[in-house]
């Protein structure tokens, strides 16, 4: 504010005749990058993004094809690829309804209330994007191993966790567990309580609270979430790998394309269902992009 | 009889928001809880409505005679107007206005038609007919007030209880809605109560204001009665401006600097310890109170009457009032106001001296204005 009042001053004066334009650009000029560094940026960025990102992906459907489309279709419609999509679903369909029921529930009771321990509640949220799927998976095995008391228990009643559709989807709730609430609690915090108590005053119950203010003012939120950790539960090899110790059975996608790879004689096979995670992968990103600017948007009308 | 509470407490954690609190408020009355921040009358005012429980030990709360204290807050029946609003963001104004209609149990539900009768009702009363369909966000922050208004009109609640009704608008639109709110209340008359911390508000509206302090309540009365016999140091100070000088009690005189005067010849000393002390020649340390309009302003000392002896700093004179700012020989600051015409008439100018003599003053206790802050005259 000074400056531009000292600016002005300047510009009275006849020995100092202030050219406003010149001054305004050079200042433009001074905060913002010259125009080959922005280029330069732009073309860094495109070309590594090319390169490792989209390049790859190419490929993986390109590389699908070199069969031909019998080939591809063959390489999809046999008994293991079939055994491999039921075991991803019922994984994926078990894992994100109910981290989707418990992302609400610790996403509301962190969000919405104080109590003691809420900084810790957080952090043990995020074990697992800290800790590597593999440790993850022999953590179960451990668990749920013949050398454990667990284990031994479930071995007297004749119940298979380990190598089965159990151990499975047990692992992928694990590994997508923070998904949800990751994406909840800030929505939760930055609205507070006070709908909620209008609601109430006005004789709400608890349940039409939750259904017709809670849930509807977090519906975007979570629906990112369930995105993401839909793609992530479909995704999930490293811990899978550990506990379903590669049989046909309980092999889901991701595990059967890897062994259809290290079989070396399938040839096009495991590029052809790679292009199934590939395709959910685009889906993903693409609802991911609309749900952003449908978050955005509606947080823009809050504001006003 | 519309509300009552009586012997509130409630601490949060060590600190004591309430402290014994008791109020009534008549059917149909408009009460004001006029206190400054952390004083208690939010926290007052959640406790009526159920938001809060009081600590245990806390006496009872009564609508229209009946006990309700036991009740939950959905059970109650009052409509609670939220300081920033709290309308339901996702919802139409109409929705909003609906809603406490919709989740009533079947039984007692309204059909559809009769909701709808209701709400475009209520919508003609905020005068907002033609908003039904438009979202919160897309209404200004008057209009956002009037549908919260509107929502806990809806229910037919038994109390109307408003946190901060105006707290959030701009200072036009907040005169205006004070103006609206009083006549919608002179027209349906029901038992309300508002907390707010503005007490041009609380004066204006209320047909009866109640004064808090640190979570108790310091006085309750008219607004009239309030603000021109205020009963402690603290109503005296929070409402209006006021001038604070040290003083003495003796033999029934008062004495303000270096002049005295009868003691007897000013209104409103309602403090029977001090009417007692005043006659008595003992020497009594006092708090003297007087307000800016209060002074005649003269260059002799008046015989009989306290006078102060104080030279001007600073006139301000762009308003109906010219406000003249002095400090008195003693060192102490005096803030007055007089009329144009007395300005010119007595050249009040920066420098000159006079002789301020009140025409009304107010004695309390030293000991007692000890703990409340000099907020005195500062405007």
């Amino acid at each position: 504010m000074n400056n531009i009042k000292e600016d002005a001053a300047l510009a009275q004066t006849d020995e100092n005749l202030f050219d406003y334009k010149a001054h305004r650009h050079a200042v433009k000029r001074a905060t913002t990058e010259p125009g080959w560094a922005r280029a330069l940026l732009i073309v860094v960025t495109c070309a590594f993004m090319t390169l490792f990102l989209l390049f790859p992906l190419v490929c993986v459907f390109f590389e699908a094809f070199a069969d031909g489309f019998v080939g591809f279709r063959n390489a999809l419609t046999t008994k293991a690829t079939f055994n491999a999509v039921r075991m991803t679903l019922i994984a994926t369909c078990i894992a994100v309804p109910l981290n989707l029921v418990f992302g609400l529930i610790a996403s509301w009771c962190i969000g919405k209330f104080q109590f003691y321990g809420k900084e810790l509640l957080i952090s043990l949220i995020d074990i697992p994007f800290a800790i590597s799927p593999i440790i993850v998976g022999l953590l179960f095995v451990f668990l749920f191993g013949s050398t454990s008391m667990l284990g031994q228990w479930l071995a007297e009643h004749h119940i298979r966790v380990l190598y089965a559709t159990p151990a499975i989807v047990i692992v992928t709730i694990f590994v997508t567990f923070p998904f949800v609430v990751r994406e909840l609690i800030p929505v939760m915090e930055s609205q507070g309580s006070e709908e909620e108590q209008a609601a109430r005053v006005l004789g709400a119950n608890g349940l039409q609270i939750f259904w017709r203010i809670t849930l509807p003012n977090v519906k975007w939120a979570l629906l990112y979430g369930v995105i993401l950790c839909n793609a992530r539960a479909m995704g999930e090899f490293g811990a899978a790998v550990v506990v379903a110790r590669n049989s046909v059975k309980t092999n889901t996608l991701p595990l059967h394309i890897n062994a259809l790879y290290q079989s070396y004689e399938s040839g096009a096979a495991p590029f052809a269902v790679a292009t199934l995670l590939a395709t959910i992968a685009i889906i993903t990103l693409v609802a991911k992009t609309l749900l952003e600017l449908k978050i955005r948007s509606s947080e823009k009308n809050e504001e006003n | 009889m519309g509300v009552e509470v009586k012997n509130i407490t409630k601490s949060f954690g060590g600190f004591k928001a309430l402290d014994n609190v008791s109020l009534r408020v008549e059917e149909g009355e408009l009460v004001a809880l006029l206190g400054p921040s952390g004083s208690g009358k939010t926290t007052l005012l959640r406790i009526i409505a159920g938001l809060e429980t009081p600590d245990p030990g806390s006496g009872p709360v009564y609508f229209h005679g009946i006990r309700v204290d036991k009740q939950k807050v959905s059970e109650r029946g009052v409509g609670f107007v939220f300081q920033h609003y709290a309308l339901f963001r996702h919802m139409t104004v109409f929705d909003n206005i609906a809603f406490g209609m919709t989740v009533k149990p079947r039984r007692e539900r309204l059909s559809k038609e009769k909701i709808k009768e209701k709400v475009h009702a209520l919508l003609h009363m905020i005068q907002l007919d033609n908003y039904a369909e438009r979202y919160p966000s897309q209404l200004s922050g008057g209009q956002r007030q009037r549908v919260a208004l509107a929502r806990a009109l809806a229910v037919e609640p038994r109390a109307l209880l408003l946190d901060e009704p105006f707290g959030a608008l701009d200072a036009k639109v907040r005169v205006e809605l004070r103006a609206w709110l009083r006549r919608l209340h002179d027209e349906i008359h029901l038992t309300s109560v508002f907390v707010t911390h503005d007490q041009d508000e609380a004066l204006e509206l209320a047909d009866r204001v109640a004064v808090m302090n640190c979570g108790r309540i310091e006085q309750v009365g008219a607004p009239d009665e309030v603000f021109h016999t205020p009963k402690t140091p603290f109503v005296m100070n929070f409402l209006g401006q006021v001038n604070q000088f040290r003083g003495r009690l003796e033999s029934g005189r008062v004495w303000v600097g270096n002049h005295s005067g009868k003691a007897s010849q000013y209104e409103d000393n309602n403090q029977p310890d001090l009417s007692a002390n005043a006659s008595s020649s003992k020497l009594n340390p006092v708090t003297v109170f007087i307000r800016p309009h209060e002074f005649d302003i003269s260059t002799q000392p008046k015989t009989e009457r306290c006078s102060i002896p104080a030279t001007v700093v600073r006139v301000r004179s762009a308003g109906n009032v010219v406000h003249v700012e002095m400090v008195t020989d003693a060192g102490e600051t005096l803030n007055a106001e007089t009329s144009h015409q007395e300005r010119s008439e007595l050249k009040i100018e920066p420098g000159s001296h006079f002789y301020m003599i009140p025409r009304n003053l107010r004695i309390f206790a030293a000991e007692e204005s000890r703990d409340i802050p000099n907020q005195a005259a500062s405007f």
